[in-house]
């Protein structure tokens, strides 16, 4: 969990740590009011079923359902995502469907919500679940900090084609790895 | 475009790209280790033996999971598929792909009418300035921020924030718009079928979501037989190039993942170009091992002036001269070929460890064999010529001295008017030596090779060598010998190459059985001893000789123990020859701090005269390696030394053009300053 946070700090992202599920709508409340990033499109995925009426009532979220459209407008995406590895400070995302993936890609912000269960060493112990998930048809994405370029003189800038920021929402506990 | 930049400046650019790139991947790959890179040296070969295996696995996986598979014997093939797979569609969105720009994707589609949109940064650069990439993962390192900004729009300013928002949101529609979406490989899994693709803008993962059809472009050589060592060839890959523990973005797909399948496709397309064939040609195939970092591109010291629009075909840098002589031929790769000047800096790099001067000059051998590539015609005479001038030195030095003679000599013999030669000595080096005295007590006994330079112009540097070393307990013997032949196998004339190292190998043999250790006083002779005559040779006692050899300052170190009662002699600035570069820490960094010297030096950096390369008239020779040499003069100036040392007397050559009275060999060095004090 120490290495996760540091390694995420080390990549970029914004690492925002909840003891509780119930913390998690405060901290998100709080990203989206403070950068004004709205309209927020987010994906009711498993990872995080609790979290879906909530946030619905609470903001008006989109609903990134099946057609792409309203992923497009999203400055911001939020989502659960599978797991996430220490070593590197990245999440691992498994998609069933494109518009899902694309909340993480398209729109300026992302916001990745982990469960401290789901937190795994590093990339190589990934790799039974990353097989299994491409068996079933999944497309696997593993996220590691903003999207950035050096293309330009060398220098660092955020968000090219994907979102300059990545806060990731370490939630305490959550379903043990099956 | 650009023309207000000086070749300094962009020269200033490109290497300071270089050398930031390269600081980051050394701290990262420290942390990847020795045994992760074995591992991967073992994945690589592993599955070039099995590539065929790999491919119809990998054909089955794609199929099964309703995709499609082609394997495409020429470019020709793979572009003529790819335009029936594009069809009716109108957009192509492309992300960053070597193996599309080897087929000349680019060219076709748009010659079929089609737009193409490149949605890698610095490669839609590239693409609007209607260049080739000139870095094969930084294609726009050559270019400033303004003159991007220019070419991008001309209201946009030199930010790289606003040049990076501009393509952000100009690209955008292009993305939801295209038909067809086109990325490379980095990796590709037979078992699982499945595509490994990294970047750090995230520009594949729109490519790979957004379109309806799904195009992956890469060579044969990117399978391998599972996950596992897929992903180990991608971290290995990421930590060398950029120095990250992982890019932004690693997608892996496979046929059926998400939608694939269920109204959109994905089309595989592997690249043959000359691979497979050169899977049975040993001196060239381990090429194919290249997982594509760059790591070598830092540390080439002609690319790192020149760029990789010299530098290059459509693979650029050194590991791109055989990449082009496999995916183009040897006509295209022999024309930057005499930009790779051996001094194999590259191989120390190489996370894979492909030996890249070696494999250069086999194909430069091959390019002279077809009459495509023209050796400097010195290399191959260098020591006639030598020969000739000692037997009349008097008349030999007019030639060097008298500026009408010397244009001459460039007219004939090639060699730049500018280059400061050394004169003919009246003395020969056989009878300076003969002068040499006995050690009182020998505790070593070994044979002083001295390499051309110094055998026939610099003769005073074997006697006082050979000095040094009977001063230490060792028992010298200077035989006979030849040159080392480095400017022969510079210049792909390895037959010759091969019959003077044989010859050398005979004659160091005879002493080592005798138990004689060998001492080459020039690190161009101890690397040619040791990395490149066991296999030019194919000779057992090759290996031999290679055991028994050492370089000059590590005898006096390591074996004789050699140290200094008198210390406090000041700061020196150390030339560190590339050819000694192999050694982890310079041994005469080591025998200049026992001296007593305090020692400044340069851990990337090569004077640029790389034997005969720096004699040769033009712009490719001398013009360069003035240029090249360039980066170690400022490193000397800054350190604040008086004195420069080397113990290479070729590097010695040229840091004298530019520093004429400040420049010593080691041995000057410690004849000025030992007093004794030996362990012995």
């Amino acid at each position: 969990m120490e290495l996760f946070w540091e390694r995420l700090r080390e990549n970029g992202s914004i690492p925002i740590y909840c003891p509780k599920v119930e913390d998690m709508y405060a901290k998100v409340e709080k990203i989206i009011s403070d950068m004004n990033y709205s309209p927020t499109a987010f994906y009711p995925r498993d990872v995080l079923p609790t979290l879906i009426p909530r946030l619905l009532q609470m903001f008006g979220m989109v609903w990134g359902r099946s057609d792409s459209f309203d992923v497009r407008r999203a400055r911001l995406g939020l989502m659960g995502v599978d797991f996430g590895v220490a070593e590197t400070g990245s999440l691992v995302l498994f998609t069933s469907n494109t518009v899902e993936r694309l909340l993480s890609c398209l729109p300026e912000v992302f916001v990745g919500v982990v469960y401290t269960s789901r937190l795994l060493p590093d990339l190589a112990s990934t790799l039974g679940y990353v097989s299994q998930a491409l068996k079933g048809g999944r497309c696997v994405s593993i996220i590691t900090g903003p999207s950035q370029t050096a293309d330009i003189e060398q220098r660092f800038v955020r968000g090219v084609h994907g979102p300059r920021q990545v806060y990731v929402l370490v939630v305490e506990g959550g379903p043990a790895i099956q | 475009m650009g023309q207000q930049f000086s070749s300094m400046d962009r020269h200033r650019i490109l290497t300071s790209a270089l050398d930031r790139a390269r600081a980051k991947r050394s701290v990262r790959m420290a942390q990847i280790g020795r045994d992760r890179l074995e591992e991967l040296v073992d994945i690589r070969s592993r599955n070039l033996e099995r590539l065929q295996a790999n491919l119809s696995i990998l054909r089955k996986a794609v199929e099964d999971a309703g995709g499609f598979f082609f394997l495409a014997r020429t470019s020709r093939e793979a572009v003529e598929y790819l335009l029936k797979v594009v069809g009716d569609g109108r957009v192509v969105v492309k992300s960053k792909s070597m193996t599309a720009e080897e087929i000349g994707l680019e060219r076709a589609l748009a010659s079929a009418g089609k737009v193409v949109v490149e949605t890698d940064l610095g490669e839609r650069v590239v693409q609007m300035a209607g260049v080739r990439p000139s870095h094969i993962l930084a294609p726009a390192i050559h270019m400033t921020a303004a003159e991007v900004a220019r070419l991008l729009s001309p209201s946009l300013g030199p930010e790289p924030e606003d040049i990076v928002r501009y393509v952000r949101e100009s690209l955008r529609p292009y993305f939801l718009e295209a038909d067809v979406g086109v990325i490379g490989a980095n990796a590709v899994s037979a078992e699982d079928g499945a595509i490994l693709i990294v970047t750090n803008e995230g520009n594949d993962r729109l490519v790979s979501a957004l379109p309806r059809t799904l195009i992956c472009v890469t060579g044969v050589e990117k399978a391998v037989s599972n996950l596992y060592e897929a992903l180990r060839m991608v971290e290995v890959q990421v930590a060398s190039a950029t120095g990250q523990r992982l890019t932004s973005y690693l997608t892996i797909l496979t046929p059926r993942s998400e939608d694939l399948g269920r109204g959109r496709s994905l089309h595989l397309i592997l690249v043959d170009n000359g691979r497979i064939d050169t899977l049975e040609d040993p001196e060239i195939s381990d090429t194919l091992k290249c997982i594509r970092c760059s790591a070598c591109f830092n540390v080439c010291p002609t690319y790192r002036v020149v760029g990789g629009h010299l530098f290059g075909h459509v693979y650029t840098g050194p590991i791109g001269l055989p990449w082009t002589y496999i995916t183009a031929g040897v006509r295209e790769a022999a024309g930057f070929a005499d930009l790779c000047i051996s001094c194999g800096l590259c191989v120390n790099e190489c996370p894979v460890r492909i030996d890249i001067p070696d494999i250069i000059s086999k194909i430069k051998y091959r390019a002279v064999l077809e009459g495509v590539y023209k050796p400097f015609w010195l290399a191959a005479n260098i020591d006639t010529l030598l020969r000739l001038g000692q037997m009349a030195p008097s008349l030999a030095n007019q030639f060097i001295k008298r500026r009408p003679l010397r244009l001459l000599a460039e007219k004939v013999l090639k060699i730049d008017h500018r280059r400061v030669l050394p004169h003919f000595p009246s003395e020969r080096m056989w009878s300076l030596v003969r002068r040499v005295g006995h050690a009182a007590n020998p505790r070593f006994r070994a044979v002083l090779y001295t390499d051309s330079l110094i055998q026939y112009l610099l003769p005073s540097i074997a006697f006082r060598a050979a000095e040094l070393l009977v001063g230490n307990g060792v028992e010298v013997a200077i035989p006979r010998q030849r040159g080392s032949g480095m400017p022969l196998i510079q210049n792909g004339l390895l037959g010759k190459a091969a019959k003077t190292a044989r010859d050398n190998v005979k004659k160091l043999y005879r002493h080592v059985l005798k138990g004689y250790d060998i001492i080459c006083l020039e690190p161009t002779s101890l690397y040619c001893i040791k990395k490149i005559y066991p296999g030019l040779t194919k000779l057992d006692e090759a290996s031999k000789v290679a055991e028994r050899s050492y370089g000059f300052s590590e005898y006096l170190v390591e074996r004789c123990g050699f140290n200094n009662s008198k210390k406090g002699w000041g700061r020196v600035f150390y030339h560190w020859p590339c050819h000694a570069r192999g050694e982890s820490k310079a041994s005469t960094v080591l025998l200049l701090e026992r001296l007593g010297y305090e020692v400044r030096s340069l851990d990337v950096g090569c004077c640029g005269m790389a034997g005969l390369w720096g004699l040769k008239a033009g712009p490719r020779g001398y013009g360069l390696s003035a240029e090249i040499g360039a980066e170690v003069s400022a490193a000397y100036r800054e350190a604040g030394a008086e004195t420069l040392v080397t113990d290479s007397t070729v590097c010695m050559l040229q840091l004298r053009q530019f520093y004429m009275e400040r420049v010593f060999h080691i041995t000057d060095l410690i004849f000025n300053s030992w007093v004794g004090g030996g362990d012995g």
